[in-house]
């Protein structure tokens, strides 16, 4: 089974050596970095010790959204069956791949599978609770369950990517992504993973957890396709 | 009721807009279409403030109570459809960007994946189990 690992990253020079030497030589050759316009020595430090890795880089900052696309658009112009979002951020395990992709091929009809982090370790108490407000909204308004609405890390089947584009440039894309999936009412699965923070200041703000509160809204109350 | 105060400054500003519009028709910033509109809204200003009569029908016809309340509703109007017209077109030019730097980047990721390939004997065939040599 084919698959991509799409990793998009701004401003990591801190952690790019440490994420990248966290994944073993095999998932290291399917990794597309999405460098967003980063301005610090991200790039250099990559080009130096990861020549290999692919790397496609916005020359502005676009937004996570934007890079996820990129990623996304690449992988699947090479013909990947899966496709794997992760976080650039060490916040997500690779070891944790191989059980998604274990998802898919022991269930042939699954066509997404969701990270699942336990909500409420190792969280700011802002993070816990709007984490909690998006996830209970989305599962009313949108009948599809999940424990974990903003964990970015997921995977999903080539075939899917055209149902599941998505509009967002910036965080909310991983909402907007459950939203699609549960408008198409594509089969998925949830795989629990730890809860890592390494960066408090890093991610989204409660004023993008507002922001995207709307969308879930405004997406339930349009037809949104 | 005097407008004389409303009349010079709506004059003068009028008279300098019409010429900065000429100007920058001139140097091309946009066709002549565009050019004869805003030509049409600052000759408009001119018309309707030396003769404040003409618009006494359309305040009667609306209610109002004064010249002024028409002009202040006119100029809300406008300025609303040209901020929407604004933000449509900066909308549509960030979309077309963005398109273009992610193009950019996927053609100067596919063309730099290219010559590491065609450095390496052997390579692994990205994203499988499978080893190829």
């Amino acid at each position: 089974m084919s698959y991509r690992i799409v990793i998009p990253i701004h401003n990591e020079a801190k952690n790019i050596k440490k994420l990248l030497d966290s994944f073993s030589e095999r998932h290291l050759s399917s990794i597309i970095l999405v460098n967003d316009g980063s301005t610090d020595k991200t790039l250099e430090i990559i080009e130096t010790n990861y020549p290999k890795i692919e790397v496609l880089s916005h020359r502005v900052n676009l937004g996570k959204g934007k890079s996820l696309q990129t990623g996304a658009l690449k992988a699947f112009q090479d013909k990947a069956g899966i496709i794997i979002f992760m976080d650039g951020d060490l916040q997500h395990k690779p070891e944790d791949i191989a059980r998604f992709l274990r998802a898919f091929r022991k269930d042939p009809k699954l066509q997404i599978v969701f990270g699942a982090r336990k909500i409420g370790i190792n969280m700011r108490f802002a993070s816990f609770f709007g984490n909690k407000i998006l996830t209970v909204t989305i599962n009313l308004l949108f009948r599809y369950f999940l424990n974990d609405t903003q964990c970015g890390f997921r995977a999903f089947r080539r075939t899917v990517f055209p149902k599941i584009i998505w509009n967002s440039p910036d965080y909310a894309a991983e909402t907007e992504i459950i939203i699609k999936a549960a408008k198409n009412k594509l089969k998925y699965k949830e795989i629990p993973i730890d809860t890592i923070y390494l960066d408090h200041n890093k991610g989204t703000y409660f004023i993008h957890g507002i922001i995207i509160l709307f969308k879930i809204i405004f997406w339930r109350v349009t037809s949104y396709k | 009721m005097n407008y004389l105060g409303i009349q010079i400054i709506t004059i003068a500003f009028s008279i300098f807009m019409i010429y900065f519009t000429y100007f920058c028709w001139r140097r091309e910033y946009f066709e002549t279409p565009a050019f004869f509109g805003w030509l049409t809204i600052f000759v408009g200003l001119i018309a309707g403030s030396v003769f404040p009569k003409i618009l006494q029908p359309f305040i009667e016809f609306l209610s109002l109570a004064r010249l002024f309340d028409l002009y202040v509703i006119i100029g809300l109007i406008f300025l609303t459809i040209i901020t929407f017209l604004n933000f449509l077109h900066a909308h549509k030019l960030k979309n077309k960007l963005d398109r273009i730097i992610q193009d950019q980047a996927i053609e100067n990721g596919n063309r730099k994946r290219k010559k590491i390939h065609s450095d390496n004997e052997s390579e692994t065939e990205p994203g499988s189990d499978k080893v190829k040599t």
